[in-house]
């Protein structure tokens, strides 16, 4: 009987939610074992000592943050970082691209809506948003924003079967039916201008669909609902860099784009989840 | 002055923590909920593009994604001034009304239900879900899990992700439904309706057959007389997916009743240096502090707001549940905090009812999924989320890309709400310095009726989170740790 450790840093529930959704597999599981703590779900207040299996979801944000996951590693056999956030920052991560005091100011004294005068002051944050690996060493990661309830399925019954779980070794693009014949379009398009044929490649047709960068495994649904792959379990195994990796995958299109690429338009879009463990985020902290 | 801290508070979506202060002879002075982190989005949002904020935002909150995804994209109907097709209508409110479904079900017998079914003083390591299935047994576990999965799928169906769906576009969605599709949503609604009305029915012999509980609920400790507020349809009845904006007073008459884009004219935000997070209040009334009353603009959004905001619901038998509910509780508004739960099973029977009018709606399977946009400019978006109204407001530049993002969320608004239920639980029920795991508990009952999501938060101060209670003396020096838990 392991004794599992599920725990939401800075991030937003999504994925304890979707740890839920495993439904009747979850039932087994937690019979099988035992949850010790859990603060979503269970009233315990204090870390517990002997943890064989620390679930982490959301990055780090503050100081305190901070110390509970370096208490969490002290005191677990094996770390998952659960989800985008916990992985690789995720989406809140984006805020790393805006300076941390600026923020505060747009925020609180210069807002439609919002009374002036007050700055909240005495709470610590951190610059930046990160995810966990920047403080602790990661033995695991389950992608995905949420991650898919089978990853999670399949991970911990690995684990708490003395099992190494495997990666997935493919991109987002060989779990999609779309029709793909190696010929681009001549213009990005953008998903509310027009409608894409449903069958087609949505990066041959112009849409900007992060498929061919991001790690399989998910069963392409967003592709599949009619809209582009958002790029929500990061880049693909052995891959550093995602946004690098979708620059590359889209050689084809670039080459014969008639308009100009803005990079700092599409930043946010190349790094959806991955801004804060990305080369040039790293660049751009060794400046500070 | 002794400090009693309730570190992390738990049995919620995201973090906080409560901080109690007593005076010499041990009673309530004041309790502070605090949420200690700012993650920015309404600022990193700018620059990005239009479309890409349906996808942003549901990141703010993983329990509430739907609503923000709706939210955005209605918004983005606005600003780019398109109506979206009659079919994405439906299919949207449909989702909304998936995702009712999966969120009040996780809220009601993950979150609340320990509180009762096990007690609110049981010892803490079985007040919790295993606690509540152990005392009902597996098969009314398995039916709460099955339906929960029935509001995600449903939700799924269409939008690609339960919890984070890609489908909404302005001027329409997507993805349409298929007849098998559209056949199995229908068939996991109706199932709704019957788990709804049963649920209606457990909380009827678990709570409201326990007079202790009656005497709970009614107790002065819960009661705060505020406005309420919610989305209503052209018959006053609760809607969460379109509407107008009706606020009503502690009367329970309407105090002011307007379209979304208005919304700046009554709605406002209050700082205060020991949060992150902001407190919304009418702007007609004012910001009075943390007091209730028809003098302080404090209002109640989320389940028992939207009721009391309402004068019923426009599905049939939701209709008669809401009607007996104020009857049994003494006529409308309802000013008890812990009356949150049975109006939220209320919803829950309205959601499923109403999922099963949409998805036998001849129009559902509709091939109209999108209208054409026009130019960009400037929109307001409001749907209902599980835990109160929220508001998206984008300013788009002429090439579709985001200049200026408000938010308004439903936690926000309830926050004000929050911090003064706490403090009077606390007051009501910490007296002379007897102050047990028990009485602390029922101070978080107080907050966990709300079902707040503070997804935006997390712990604050440095060192260990443990359940402690820190007594300290007039000179701020620890006199007695209490452990908890």
């Amino acid at each position: 009987m392991a004794r599992i450790l599920l725990i939401g840093l800075a991030g937003d529930s999504g994925c304890q939610v979707a740890a839920l959704g495993l439904h009747e597999a979850l039932v087994d599981i937690l019979v099988a074992n035992e949850l010790i703590y859990a603060p979503t779900l269970l009233d315990t207040k204090e870390i517990p000592d002997d943890i064989d299996v620390a679930i982490v979801e959301g990055g780090i944000r503050n100081t305190h943050e901070e110390e509970i996951i370096k208490e969490i590693r002290e005191k677990a056999k094996i770390v998952i970082a659960l989800g985008a956030c916990a992985a690789f920052g995720g989406i809140p991560g984006l805020a790393n691209l805006r300076h941390g005091k600026e923020l505060m100011n747009e925020i609180y004294n210069n807002h439609r809506g919002t009374d002036r005068g007050t700055i909240p002051t005495h709470l610590e944050s951190l610059p930046e948003q990160h995810p966990i690996k920047h403080f602790v060493k990661v033995d695991y990661i389950i992608p995905g924003c949420p991650p898919e309830v089978t990853d999670i399925a399949y991970t911990l019954t690995s684990l708490l079967s003395g099992n190494e779980p495997e990666y997935n070794r493919t991109q987002v693009c060989e779990d999609c039916p779309r029709e793909r014949l190696g010929e681009y379009e001549t213009s990005l398009k953008r998903i509310h201008e027009e409608i894409p044929d449903p069958d087609r490649c949505l990066l041959e047709q112009g849409y900007f669909c992060m498929g061919p960068a991001t790690m399989g495994g998910c069963g392409a649904p967003c592709p599949q609902s009619g809209n582009t792959c958002e790029g929500c379990r990061g880049s693909c195994l052995d891959v550093d860099d995602q946004g690098m990796a979708m620059i590359d995958a889209m050689t084809g299109l670039l080459t014969q784009l008639k308009d100009e690429f803005d990079l700092n338009l599409y930043s946010a879009m190349l790094y959806r989840f991955t801004y804060a463990e990305s080369v040039i985020s790293e660049l751009a902290r060794r400046k500070k | 002055m002794k400090i009693v801290t309730i570190d992390p508070i738990t049995r919620l979506e995201g973090h906080g923590k409560i901080e109690i202060f007593l005076n010499e002879d041990g009673n309530v002075e004041n309790a502070y909920l605090q949420i200690p982190e700012l993650r920015g989005f309404e600022r990193f949002c700018e620059g990005r593009k239009a479309e890409d904020m349906p996808i942003i935002t549901p990141r703010i909150c993983g329990v509430c994604p739907v609503a923000h995804h709706l939210a955005s994209t209605k918004t983005l109907d606005a600003a780019y001034g398109v109506e979206p097709t009659e079919t994405a209508s439906k299919l949207r409110e449909l989702m909304n009304c998936g995702y009712f479904i999966y969120d009040h079900t996780l809220h009601f017998y993950f979150l609340a239900a320990p509180d009762f079914v096990v007690g609110p003083d049981a010892p803490p390591s079985e007040r919790n879900i295993f606690g509540v299935l152990k005392k009902v047994g597996l098969d009314v576990g398995r039916e709460v899990i099955k339906h929960r999965a029935y509001g995600q799928r449903i939700t799924e169906t269409f939008g690609g992700k339960a919890t984070h769906p890609t489908c909404g576009v302005p001027g329409g969605i997507s993805k349409g439904l298929n007849e098998e599709e559209r056949q199995s949503i229908e068939d996991m609604a109706r199932s709704s309706v019957e788990f709804a009305k049963f649920s209606l029915g457990f909380f009827n012999d678990v709570v409201l057959s326990n007079q202790d509980y009656v005497d709970l609920i009614l107790s002065d400790s819960y009661q705060l007389k505020t406005y309420n507020m919610g989305l209503v349809d052209d018959n006053n009845h609760v809607n969460f997916y379109g509407g107008d904006i009706r606020v009503t007073d502690q009367q329970g008459k309407e105090y002011v009743k307007f379209v979304e884009q208005d919304y700046l004219d009554h709605v406002c935000e209050h700082v205060e240096p020991w949060t992150y997070s902001k407190f919304t209040y009418l702007k007609d009334v004012g910001w009075d502090g943390f007091t209730d009353g028809p003098r302080s603009g404090v209002f109640r959004v989320g389940p028992l707001g939207r009721l009391n905001a309402a004068d019923g619901m426009a599905t049939p038998q939701a209709a008669e549940e809401y009607k007996r509910m104020y009857k049994t509780l003494g006529g409308r508004p309802i000013q008890s905090t812990l009356a949150f739960h049975w109006a939220r099973l209320v919803e829950l029977l309205y959601a499923a009812e109403r999922a099963v009018e949409l998805a036998t709606d001849p129009g559902i399977t509709g091939t109209d999924l999108r209208n054409p946009v026009g130019e960009p400019g400037e929109g307001v978006g409001v749907v209902e989320a599980a835990r109160g109204t929220l508001i998206h407001h984008y300013k788009l530049d002429q090439e579709g890309i985001i200049k200026k993002v408000n938010l308004v969320v439903a936690t926000t608004m309830n926050y004000a709400d929050i911090c003064m239920s706490i403090r009077d639980a606390a007051k009501g029920l910490i007296k002379n310095n007897n102050v047990n795991e028990g009485l602390l508990n029922m101070v978080e009952m107080a907050f966990r009726a709300y079902d707040p999501c503070f997804g935006c938060s997390t712990h604050t101060l440095p060192g260990k989170a443990p359940l402690k209670v820190n007594i300290y003396d007039d000179k701020k020096r620890l006199v007695e740790t209490v452990q908890r838990g």
